[in-house]
């Protein structure tokens, strides 16, 4: 992919991110890389389309995410709850990723989400061909999304066409 | 008698917060946790008056889930409106040939979607 492409690329990776943690009450500013020794939460979702397949993966620290959870989902068993949120968080910022994509030319298909806890979660690239991470703080919670991705030889990103993006939008309802 | 919805979503959470909204709206919840469930449930529920369902599930997905309810005559009418993250045109146009009533991108806002629960189960 160009330059261009990857900045596109970062500029729908950041705002996706922003946009899903904004939504649960929790805005997050960027920050270098800077991961403490924290009890984490992370989830992955896998994508295939023809021209890029990969994976997105947001990493968290736990507390985070049960500080976010939905105040109807707060009964129960925490740490299926916890799993079960950060799954939905990753699913709903990769489905943000993906409908943007759309208007650049890429259509792609998910998979469902795999969540792990760990202590000190971090993630490392296989041989992608795109590999674009970003780290985000909230209060003294960090936040860390990454998308690796092999990309088609040649393949970058066409100029947004909104005549061919998402059908319906975020928070909307189509009625037919 | 509240009218009943069966809400099918891979998710506890988003289930719970559907269930919450439609409940507090006065409507009663029956949860699935995928399209296999899902169509288990809506087998065994007769008097279901719509389904709320996910696309991206395991086992099954909202889609064939969706393909498979309307494949029954039985269902013809039963309102399905789908609520997921997706929001690819040719998806939807899959899900209204299908016989959905409707499409919802997550995050959902609670109000608007009551409202399109009344509106479709008065319809139906």
């Amino acid at each position: 992919m160009d330059a261009k492409s990857l900045t596109l690329l970062d500029d729908i990776i950041v705002a996706a991110c922003r946009a899903v943690f904004e939504g649960v009450g929790a805005p997050l500013e960027a920050v270098e890389t800077d991961r403490r020794d924290t009890d984490d939460i992370g989830a992955s979702i896998g994508f295939t389309g023809a021209s890029l397949r990969g994976a997105l993966v947001l990493i968290s620290s736990k507390r985070l995410i049960k500080k976010v959870l939905p105040v109807e989902a707060r009964r129960g068993e925490e740490a299926a709850k916890v799993a079960d949120w950060m799954g939905e968080l990753t699913n709903q910022t990769l489905g943000r990723i993906k409908n943007k994509l759309l208007a650049h030319g890429v259509t792609l298909e998910m998979s469902t989400p795999t969540v792990l806890f760990g202590l000190s979660l971090s993630r490392h690239g296989t041989g992608s061909s795109v590999r674009r991470e970003f780290c985000f703080r909230h209060g003294d919670e960090t936040v860390l999304v990454s998308l690796d991705a092999l990309a088609s030889p040649g393949f970058d990103l066409t100029e947004e066409d909104v005549a061919v993006g998402p059908g319906v939008v975020e928070g909307e309802i189509a009625l037919f | 008698m509240p009218k009943k919805v069966i809400v099918i979503d891979d998710s506890a959470t988003v289930r719970q917060q559907v269930a919450v909204a439609l409940i507090q709206a006065g409507f009663e919840v029956i949860e699935a946790a995928d399209g296999d469930e899902g169509v288990e449930v809506i087998g065994r529920t007769a008097d279901a008056a719509m389904v709320i369902c996910d696309v991206n599930m395991p086992r099954m997905n909202g889609l064939e889930l969706l393909e498979a309810v309307k494949k029954d005559g039985k269902n013809a009418s039963l309102p399905v409106l789908m609520l997921t993250t997706e929001g690819q045109p040719q998806l939807i146009e899959r899900a209204k040939k299908s016989g959905a009533k409707g499409w919802v991108v997550k995050p959902f806002k609670p109000e608007l979607l009551v409202a399109a629960v009344k509106k479709l189960t008065t319809l139906a």
